[in-house]
């Protein structure tokens, strides 16, 4: 419309809506002269002039809302760190978004996540601080950046985000009509970038479609981004899970919908979670439902449908054509993303995604439908409470198919049939022996129903055994089961029944049936390691048992094999990482001064030599390799600590150092790993303590300064951690000791006191408990006694 | 962090500046009038019983007693005021509804965390969206009749206050009220 076409269609307008309704037509028809759209034009406008209903209202009637929500008015226009908050743009439990601009000629677009007033700001701005640089260096085009954080006046904590706009996953692929295909290929990306956070150590906790906005470019394919990486662990509080009811869920922030049944739990998030939540939103993207229908939103009942029931197969909800598309491969995949044991699903985002890719290629995907065998354990772990009825059950199903079995195995023409049911009976073992067994671990009460199932499983591994002699798959199985046995008999690793001298018989059959395997084949490598591991464990069953003297020959059998696989096989890791505990085991049995030893240092020195260097060479050829960086340090204190257990003082001091040296690297390339910087904290007390062997009082209580920093950073990065806390106030005693050694009783005095406040907390925590009284009456006596010699 | 401190000597030289014809300061004016603006909403919807419609006009003149230093009070600041206020109302209300009617239009209000309750009230938001893109039209080419619309239908401004704060007669505003009314209705059938 252009402004003068308007100016000539109002004066007509106007002019005729002066006059009484019936004149205007012969008017507008006078005054258009011939001009048929104009006169069209003026005459709907006056048409549209008698509905009077429109626009009579005010505009707020539309919108109730709007003016009604106090919440977030005052914050319209505000200035957050470097920006000025423009308009909001959505809103949840944990406070709303806004669209901000920066106050500066920058004029850059972001989003603010304000968060509520009331929720644990100090917590959160700790945690913020802690991860700010990871979460600020993950860079990747299709995760939204954080660009700062911290909080308001009012104490408000706030997160600054790259501005995304678009639209959520689903609702992009459902207005745009997406085929499948296309949605796979939109999710991958999706898989690519939790894929990449996952490398650089940070878990999502809370992937859902509305997390995940993909910017509708026009004409070529959307690019999702995804939003709030990071951000709700930040948010998760400290609380430890024990204390973390249902009832409380809502204080982490999640989406039920998508939230996997270990997070509703509240038990520890991983990586798996979200390979979960994004099982969860590839369901929502090609089912175009989501796949739990909580009946109700009671938190109680939202946690049993997500704990208890597995979602209904994708195909089953969407309507067809879709439906036909999904049957097979894509239920398999989507499926196991969402396993509701973690262990089950894809190891990873980019397992997930190249299984897709093997959908999208035509290719066999890796994800197995659930079997017979598969539900079984399913079955068992879904009923884990009864689990002794559970158990009874599965024995009986179980001895009905053996004899079904046999009697299959008898006729020829039903051959196969048999084989399959061999094979049914035999991953049933398997099923017992490892799935079930697992679930009712930690159960109380449970040990005579782990007993029988050890006992059953093994008695049809050994049924099954003698059925197909000669059957190496199975005997490996069978050795598999023994080693399995003896853990849960007595390996004092693991939880066990604390059978030793069972665990001792199932050991030595295990290493029986690998001995006589390795006699058949020396070359077969997997009998090898069987026979070494046997060996290992056997070891480990008898050091406490019969002493060292006892382990040690084990011990030196089971380097003797790892060492050989290692050779055999250059790339074998894990013969290396097993050769290295081997090494360890029998270094420790030999002459580590804090445990029962035969007092031989040398042939102690010489296996942690061995041990370091193998965990040298896996560290060299992995650099990432953590457990080995730190393997190699925790080697050097060891020998130094035998050195210093000979009174060696030099060559102690230099082997702790050397470990500092090891850990402050691991420390450099992975700062806020704790273990490895509580590594570090160890090994600089230990320099100290070797420097203070040595004399050397001032250096001494320089290291043991160094320690105490240490100790402090991991106290305040986890303040609810006991353990922590105690650390750091043995720390200060140390410290503090030195001091007054020197003569420094004024300087002294401060650290006993600091440690004395720190050790009072901790008895206030537990009264009953002797050693935190004890360690309070130590430190006030050590006060009492300074302050009277200050008094002379 | 900053706030916005609203003495009304502030708001006062804004509107001075904006009767001798510097429409820049409106942009000024904008973030004080628009906290002010739904504070008071805010205020008088706890106060009434539920239910009540809200009374813009009420609203923009509580806002007016507050912000603007009353010895200056002429008929003129006040027309100003009146007119900044409506457009101003009219971002309020169109930020609220576009976000709501993102949610619709998706065709899925979502639950989201298990500590919100999920509200869905029936409004017009979409609608409203609808509307005021089709004044967006009509402001390029009749901006005087886009302002009457704003005022009338965002502002709550009645037809004398809408002459005075555009400086017209009144039977020129009840005309261009008439035929923005038939051509935005026609616009929004059609689409």
């Amino acid at each position: 419309m252009t402004p003068e076409r308007w100016r000539h269609i109002k004066q007509i307008f106007q002019a005729a809506f002066e006059l009484p309704p019936a004149e205007r037509s012969a008017y507008v028809q006078q005054a258009c002269a011939g001009d048929g759209e104009l006169r069209a034009e003026v005459e709907s406008l006056l048409l549209s002039v008698e509905e009077e209903e429109f626009l009579s209202g005010a505009a707020a009637a539309y919108v109730p809302g709007a003016l009604a929500d106090e919440a977030w008015d005052r914050n319209i226009g505000r200035r957050i760190g470097a920006y000025r908050i423009v308009r909001q743009i959505g809103e949840g439990g944990m406070g709303a978004v806004y669209l901000a601009e920066r106050a500066d000629e920058f004029q850059q677009r972001a989003a603010i996540k304000l968060l509520r007033a009331g929720m644990d700001s100090r917590g959160i701005v700790t945690r913020f601080r802690r991860e700010r640089q990871i979460l600020a260096g993950l860079d990747h085009p299709n995760i939204a950046r954080l660009l700062e954080g911290g909080t308001t006046e009012e104490g408000r904590p706030y997160f600054v985000m790259e501005y995304v706009e678009g639209e959520p996953i689903d609702v992009y692929a459902a207005r745009r009509g997406l085929g499948i295909k296309e949605r796979l290929r939109l999710f991958q990306q999706v898989c690519a970038a939790v894929q990449y956070a996952h490398q650089n150590l940070v878990v999502h906790r809370d992937i859902k479609p509305g997390n995940i906005l993909v910017a509708g470019t026009s004409g070529g394919p959307g690019v999702p981004k995804l939003l709030d990486f990071g951000i709700a662990k930040l948010l998760a509080s400290d609380v430890p899970r024990e204390t973390i009811g249902l009832t409380q869920a809502g204080l982490r922030p999640m989406t039920p919908e998508y939230a996997s049944p270990e997070q509703v739990r509240g038990e520890p998030v991983t990586t798996a979670t979200d390979v979960y939540s994004l099982g969860a939103v590839l369901y929502q993207l090609l089912a175009g439902k989501a796949p739990h229908d909580f009946q109700s939103s009671s938190p109680a009942k939202v946690e049993r449908v997500i704990c208890e029931t597995d979602p209904r197969p994708p195909s089953q909800v969407a309507g067809e054509p879709v439906a036909r598309q999904l049957r097979g491969d894509l239920d398999t995949i989507v499926l196991k993303a969402m396993q509701r044991d973690p262990r089950r699903r894809y190891g990873s985002a980019e397992q997930l995604s190249a299984d897709i890719q093997r959908r999208l290629d035509g290719r066999p995907i890796q994800a197995r439908p659930q079997t017979l065998v598969y539900r079984a354990g399913r079955f068992v772990r879904r009923n884990r409470v009864s689990v002794a009825t559970a158990a009874l059950v599965m024995v009986s199903l179980t001895a009905g198919m053996t004899a079904a079995a046999w009697q299959a195995h008898i006729a020829r023409a039903q051959r196969l049939r048999a084989e399959k049911r061999f094979n049914d009976v035999r991953q049933l073992a398997h099923t017992f022996l490892f799935d079930f067994h697992d679930a009712i671990q930690n159960l109380p009460g449970a040990t005579p129903a782990r007993r029988l199932v050890v006992d059953k499983a093994l008695e049809y591994l050994n049924g099954l055994a003698q059925e197909a002699t000669g059957d190496q798959a199975l005997e490996r199985e069978l050795a598999e089961a023994y080693l399995r046995i003896g853990d849960v008999e007595g390996n004092p690793r693991v939880s066990n029944l604390g059978d030793s001298a069972g665990a001792l018989d199932s050991y030595g059959r295990a290493l029986a049936i690998a001995e006589r395997a390795v006699r058949r084949d020396p070359q077969a490598l997997d009998w090898q390691r069987y026979l070494a591991r046997a060996h290992l464990d056997v070891g480990d069953i008898l050091a406490p048992r019969s002493g060292p003297a006892a382990a040690v020959p084990h011990y030196r059998q089971a380097v003797r094999i790892f060492q050989t696989i290692a050779s055999h096989v250059a790339q074998d890791l894990t013969a290396q990482f097993e050769m290295c505990s081997a090494y360890e085991s029998l270094g420790d049995a030999l002459g580590n001064p804090g445990l029962p030893n035969l007092g031989d240092a040398q042939g102690a020195e010489d296996a942690y030599e061995k041990a370091r260097s193998g965990e040298a060479t896996i560290a060299a050829a992995h650099p990432d390799n953590l457990r080995s960086r730190r393997g190699v340090g925790a080697m050097d204190m060891k020998i130094g600590d035998v050195e210093m257990g000979l009174g060696q003082v030099d060559a102690g001091l230099h082997h702790y150092q050397s470990a500092t040296q090891v850990f402050e690297m691991a420390v450099a390339r992975d700062p806020l790993n704790p273990t490895t910087r509580l590594l570090l904290g160890l090994a600089t007390g230990k320099v100290g303590s070797a420097l203070e062997a040595a004399g050397h009082t001032p250096a001494a209580l320089a290291q043991y300064r160094k320690a105490s920093d240490i100790q402090r950073a991991l106290m305040e990065a986890d303040p609810r951690n006991e353990q922590s806390k105690n650390s750091y106030a043995l720390s200060l005693q140390t410290c503090a000791r030195l001091l007054s050694k020197t003569g420094d009783r004024a300087g002294a005095l401060a650290l006993y006191r600091e440690a004395l406040g720190i050790f009072q907390q901790l008895l206030s925590a537990d009264p009953k408990n002797p050693r935190r009284q004890a360690r309070c009456a130590e430190t006030m006596a050590a006060i009492r006694a300074l302050a009277a010699a200050n008094g002379k | 962090m900053d706030s916005h401190p609203s003495p009304p000597g502030k708001v006062t030289g804004l509107l001075l500046e904006l009767s001798g014809g510097n429409r820049a300061v409106v942009d000024e004016m904008i973030p004080f009038l628009y906290q002010e603006l739904k504070r008071i909403a805010a205020a008088q919807l706890r106060q009434e019983r539920p239910g009540h419609t809200l009374q813009v006009t009420a609203l923009v003149h509580e806002a007016y007693l507050k912000l603007v230093d009353q010895r200056q009070d002429n008929w003129r600041n006040r027309a100003h005021f009146s007119g900044v206020a409506a457009q101003i109302m009219r971002r309020i209300l169109l930020d609220y509804a576009k976000g709501r009617a993102r949610g619709k239009r998706g065709g899925d209000i979502r639950k989201t965390s298990l500590d919100e309750a999920l509200v869905v009230s029936y409004d017009r938001a979409f609608e409203l969206v609808e509307i005021d893109e089709a004044l967006q039209r009509l402001e390029t080419f009749d901006q005087r009749q886009a302002k009457v619309v704003e005022m009338r239908f965002f502002g709550g401004l009645s037809v004398q206050e809408t002459a005075e704060a555009l400086g017209v007669s009144e039977p020129t505003v009840k005309r261009e009220w008439a035929m923005a009314r038939a051509w935005l209705r026609r616009e929004i059938s059609a689409a």
